[in-house]
Parts: C-alpha cells; sequence; structure tokens
C-alpha cells in the first residue's frame, strides 16, 4: 500500500520510519543493557565481566562479590533503570498534553512537590530508626503524596468554567513549583545537622538505595504501566489541540486529566525514590523526539529508554568520580556521602539542553 | 451500527432557536437553522458576525447558551461525542501541530471514532487512510514533519485527518485563510467534490464572498449575531447587503466563467459605524 512507501523524513535515510523506529529502540535497549553491565562491573572493587557473570548467576567465588552484585550495584542500576525511565516518560506525555517543549515534571510543580513530601517526612522522623540512611518507609510515601497533591493543585488553580487549557497549566505550575522549592528551601534553613540528608533528596541521588526501595518502586511503576497504554491513544488525539481531539470524539478534558494524572504518578514515582532528578525529565523525551518523532506510541517507549540509559550512565559517572582511586578528585560531601547523580544530570543537562533547542530550532 | 438510525428526512442539522456564546458573553440569540443533506453551505459575515461562532456550536465545540443541536435529528449533546465523531468531522480554523509528527501519523488519528481508544494503539493502515492521502494528493509527503511543509500542503494535511474520519458531514472554519489564491480554489475544488461525489453535506465559514457564492449552493450571511440573509448566492450577494452587512459600497456582476454572482467591493461607507443600519 502506497502510505508506507519509502519516502523518509528528510530525505537522510532510506528505510522506513517503522524499520527506523525498530532500528533505534533495538539499538537502545542493547545500549541500555551494556551501560547497566559496566554499571554493575564498575566500583570501588572493579569486577572483570566473567566474576560479574559469575556472581549473577550465583556462582560466586567469594562472597563479598556476590554482596557486591547483587546487594548494592544490582538494585541500584534497576533502580536507576526504572526511575530514569519513569521520570522521562512522565515529561514525554507532560510535553505532549501541555503542547509546550518547556514541558516537565519539574516545571509543573511535581518534582518539587514529591521533594517536598520526602523533605517534609525526613525532617518528621528524624531521631527515629532508620531516618538518616533513607530507608525510612514514610519517606517515599510522603514523596508520592506531595507530588500527587502538587499535581492536583496546579489542575485545581488552572480549572476554569469550561476546564483547565495547556498555557493556564502551564503558567500555573511554574508558580506552584517556585512556591514548593520555597518551602523547602526554607525546611533546609532550620533543619540544622541533617541539611546532608535533606539535600541529596533536593538534587536527587541514589546512594544508599539497596532492594528495600526497588520493592516500593515497582508496585508504582506496575500501577503506572496499564494507565500509560491506556493514556497513549488519547495523547496522540490531545496534541492535535483541543478542537481536533473533539473532532476526533475525544472528551478532551477528561482525556487531559487522566494524562496529566498518569504523569504525575510515573514522576512522583520516580522521585519518591531517587529525589528531584534534575533535567532528565525534559532532555529524555526531547532526545527521543529526535530519534522517533512525535507520535507517542513510538516516543513513549523510547523516551523510557532513554531516560534509563542516561540515568544509568548518570550514576556510573557519579560513582566512578567518587572513587578514591581517582587522583586529584576527592570531592566528596564533608560527613563523606558521594557525589549525587542529579548533581551530574544538572551540570550536563543544563548545557545539552542548550545544544538540542540550536539544533531543533534550526 | 448503533441501532438508531435516523430518518432519511431529518435535515443533517437543525437548530432551534439557539443562543450562542462564550459564557456570559451572548454572541446570537434565537438562532434556527436547518442544513439539508447534502448541500454545501456558506457562512458569511463580517469579523465579529457569529459566524465562526455558530459553526462551533453546530460543531459542539461549544455548547449552545440556550437550546438544542440536533444532529440527523437526534440532540447532539445527549449523543456519545465518538458517535458524533463518526458522522461528522470539523477542520478547525487554528491548528496546533505538534514538532516532528509526520504526515500519516497526524492522518491515522482520523481513525480514532472508528476504532477507539485501544485501537489505535495498532497502526491504522484502513484504505480511508490511503484514500484521504490520495484525495488530498499528499502521496509524496506521507512521512514528511507536517512542520516541514508550505502553508497548502499543511492545509491538506489536516484536510486529510477529517477526510480519513469519513463521515458524511464536514464543517470547516475559513478553511482558506492563509492560503494563497491556487490553494484555495484547490481546496474548495477538493470540498466541492466532496460533495458532488460522496453526497458530503458541507458547512463552511468564508471569508471570500466570491468564494462564498461560487462554491456554496446556500449561503448565510450574518450581521450582529443575527441572520440577515440567507438562500442562494444570486438572492444574498447584492448590493444591498453588501451595503447593510459588510458597509462597502460594491458592483455585483456575474462571473464570466462560471455564471455565479461576483462582487466587487469599491468604497467603504463611513457613515453608520458598525455597519448594521439598513436604508432598504
Amino acid at each position: 500500500m502506497t502510505v508506507t512507501a519509502t519516502v523518509d523524513r528528510r530525505g537522510k535515510t532510506g528505510v522506513t520510519p517503522e524499520v527506523r523506529t525498530r532500528q533505534v529502540l533495538v539499538a537502545l535497549g542493547a545500549l541500555l543493557l551494556a551501560v547497566m553491565f559496566a554499571y554493575v562491573m564498575l566500583g570501588p572493587v572493579v569486577f572483570g565481566p566473567d566474576l560479574v557473570l559469575k556472581a549473577l548467576i550465583d556462582q560466586a567465588e567469594e562472597l563479598h562479590h556476590r554482596i557486591s552484585v547483587w546487594e548494592v550495584r544490582v538494585p541500584r542500576v534497576l533502580i536507576a533503570a526504572l526511575a530514569g525511565a519513569m521520570l522521562s516518560s512522565s515529561g514525554a506525555l507532560l510535553q505532549s498534553v501541555l503542547r509546550n517543549p518547556l514541558a516537565a515534571p519539574a516545571t509543573v510543580g511535581v518534582t518539587q512537590g514529591a521533594v517536598l513530601g520526602a523533605v517534609l517526612a525526613l525532617v518528621i522522623t528524624f531521631g527515629s530508626e532508620g531516618a538518616l540512611n533513607d530507608l525510612n518507609a514514610l519517606v517515599p510515601l510522603g514523596a508520592i503524596a506531595g507530588g500527587l497533591a502538587a499535581g492536583a493543585v496546579v489542575y485545581g488553580l488552572s480549572y476554569r468554567r469550561a476546564g483547565t487549557d495547556p498555557i493556564r497549566l502551564i503558567l500555573t505550575g511554574v508558580v506552584v513549583a517556585a512556591a514548593l522549592s520555597s518551602v523547602t528551601s526554607f525546611m533546609v534553613l532550620i533543619s540544622g545537622s541533617h541539611i546532608d540528608s535533606i539535600v541529596r533528596w533536593l538534587v536527587g541521588s541514589l546512594s544508599t538505595r539497596t532492594w528495600d526501595h526497588l520493592v516500593f518502586l515497582v508496585p508504582v511503576a506496575a500501577l503506572a504501566l496499564p494507565l500509560v497504554v491506556l493514556v497513549i491513544p488519547l495523547a496522540n488525539a490531545l496534541q492535535l489541540g483541543d478542537s481536533t481531539s473533539v473532532s476526533l470524539g475525544l472528551r478532551s478534558e477528561l482525556a487531559r486529566a487522566f494524562i496529566l494524572m498518569t504523569a504525575v504518578v510515573l514522576a512522583a514515582g520516580s522521585v519518591s525514590v531517587v529525589g528531584g532528578i534534575a533535567f532528565l525529565g525534559l532532555i529524555g523525551p526531547h532526545l527521543a523526539r529526535t530519534l522517533v518523532g512525535s507520535d507517542l506510541r513510538r516516543l513513549l517507549v523510547c523516551s523510557a529508554l532513554v531516560g534509563a540509559v542516561i540515568l544509568v550512565a548518570a550514576d556510573l559517572l557519579a560513582r566512578v568520580f567518587s572513587l578514591d582511586w581517582i587522583p586529584f578528585v576527592d570531592i566528596r560531601t564533608e560527613s563523606g556521602s558521594r557525589i549525587p547523580v542529579g548533581a551530574f544530570t544538572a551540570l550536563v543537562g543544563a548545557p545539552f539542553f542548550l545544544y538540542l533547542m540550536r539544533e531543533r530550532m534550526r | 451500527m448503533t441501532g438508531k438510525e435516523p430518518m432519511a428526512t431529518d435535515p443533517a442539522i437543525l437548530t432551534e432557536g439557539i443562543s450562542t456564546g462564550y459564557g456570559r458573553h451572548v454572541v446570537s440569540q434565537r438562532l434556527s437553522l436547518s442544513v439539508e443533506r447534502g448541500t454545501r453551505t456558506s457562512l458569511v459575515g463580517p469579523n465579529g458576525s457569529g459566524k465562526s461562532t455558530t459553526l462551533k456550536t453546530l460543531a459542539r465545540l461549544l455548547a449552545p447558551l440556550a437550546g438544542t443541536v440536533y444532529l440527523n435529528g437526534q440532540d447532539i449533546s445527549g449523543l456519545p461525542t465518538r458517535q458524533v465523531a463518526r458522522q461528522m468531522a470539523i477542520l478547525p480554523q487554528v491548528h496546533e501541530v505538534p514538532a516532528e509528527l509526520t504526515v500519516v501519523e497526524l492522518v491515522e488519528q482520523g481513525r480514532y471514532p472508528h476504532v477507539g481508544t485501544l485501537g489505535m494503539l495498532r497502526r491504522q493502515d484502513d484504505d480511508a487512510i490511503e484514500e484521504a492521502i490520495r484525495l488530498t494528493r499528499l502521496e509524496d509527503f506521507v512521512h514528511r514533519p507536517i512542520d516541514t511543509l508550505s502553508g497548502g500542503e499543511r492545509q491538506r494535511a489536516w484536510m486529510a485527518l477529517a477526510l480519513a474520519q469519513q463521515t458524511e458531514i464536514l464543517l470547516l472554519d475559513e478553511p482558506t485563510t492563509f492560503l494563497d489564491v491556487g490553494h484555495q480554489l484547490d481546496l474548495l475544488e477538493l470540498v466541492s467534490s466532496l460533495n458532488r461525489d460522496r453526497g458530503v453535506t458541507i458547512v463552511m465559514v468564508l471569508h471570500d464572498l466570491n468564494h462564498a457564492a461560487r462554491f456554496s449552493d446556500r449561503m448565510i450571511a450574518m450581521s450582529g449575531g443575527d441572520v440577515v440573509a440567507d438562500g442562494a448566492p444570486d438572492e444574498v450577494l447584492t448590493p444591498g447587503l453588501l451595503r447593510e452587512c459588510f458597509g462597502v459600497e460594491a458592483a455585483v456582476v456575474a462571473d464570466p466563467k462560471t455564471g455565479s454572482p461576483m462582487c466587487i467591493p469599491y468604497a467603504p461607507i463611513h457613515s453608520g459605524s458598525d455597519g448594521r443600519e439598513s436604508n432598504e
């Protein structure tokens, strides 16, 4: 049939978009596995591929290999991949439904709400057992509640007579984000000796993340997945504008609310375990869009993979730079904790985002 | 399919004394219109006359402030919106194009009312998409991002989206506004051929009176929210209407090629600033 004929995007490649999409997704999947494997290899003690494989299939020759791989590196890399995928797909949904290239969990206040929720839970539980190593279940629960509440507040404040609209949502989101950030700053100021723990939530960190955190994250992701599948067609229609989506038979306000809710669950879930990772929710979908275009059936899968690769790679770098054996680079925080991965995504993310924008606006 | 077979004698669209507007801002009151099946109707009028508001209300993009819009004899507000979308497509005036979306990805969305939310997870390769692309002559552009197309090609892509809906009614809100004269005629020819070959009922808002006269069976002239003239083009497009409704002195002659009425405005009337003071 003629529709699938080989007229390509800008005459650059000789393949149909379907084939190209498949190639991109396979390549990204392979890249993700490679980065994850490298992640498990590297650390204070570097394991060769053979040692990693042996440990993975539970044939490690020494107990500390098994512990390093299974108890430290594997759960942490799985959390990085899952949280990165969730944050990035949340950004893709937000950019489509708000029809704004700047939309991201952090520009509509969801990240800030989740961070504030986590910080409040931390402050409340200070002094109690386990509060400082972030293993306290109240912290992720507080983050989820904070993220959902921020999303609901932004939606509610944007609601007028007939519903919301993208511009109002994003303007309200920016204002709510700023207000929530200032509350968090206040919490930081009054928190005294626990400031280090709070700042790592603000910036986003994967250090000391273990199976307990993954056990919390997986159900959130499992809850979000069917929602994501359901909202893909809705978001595809809604990104054509409210009038067109009504013409196509959508109840546009209901669809928008549903898509936003899904994006909020994804973002809040991600923040609840790794904190407010900067720029990933913005850059992941942009990068994915340049690879597979704007159809959300492809864009969401690609955004998730890109987000996973970025967060795993960024945390790999954060860990490598935190190692003792790198000369001259002793950049640990005062209390001895590692560089938070969020510091890396912020450092690399900002210039990279500017570069992406320059390329795409040409 | 739905079991509620509308009567063949029902008009495609019927309103009885509806009020239109936005919230507290009333644009039209007691508006009664009946659009017969298989006809081409143009809504014309000066800026702010309420023609676009009327079209949006017929399209259910706006709820009437009072009264009911009937689609094929059924209250449109009581019908599931997807069922309406299988009967009536709308080409809105302003389009928001997501960056990087390709023509075929856009046109695919036209199948939404037919296959539903879960159905749209699959790639749609229905004949309707192929036909919509062929009718709009977009075969060479199917995989091009819409934001790389020219204005004329872009409008054709949105037209193809509406065509892929395969509806018996098509509403168009100023479809020619941003097009050059060649693309304007091109689009209106396509609309007319849909009407002629498939019996699609057309209602469109047009700014160009001569185009409206040439490509419609019926013209409805609005001014200040009211219908001031309604009928065949040669009954509506008169020097009197142009004076009363548009505030211009104009000559109306027969188009030398098609014979349809054609106006040549030559001077604005400066007295009677709102253009509604009739001397007739």
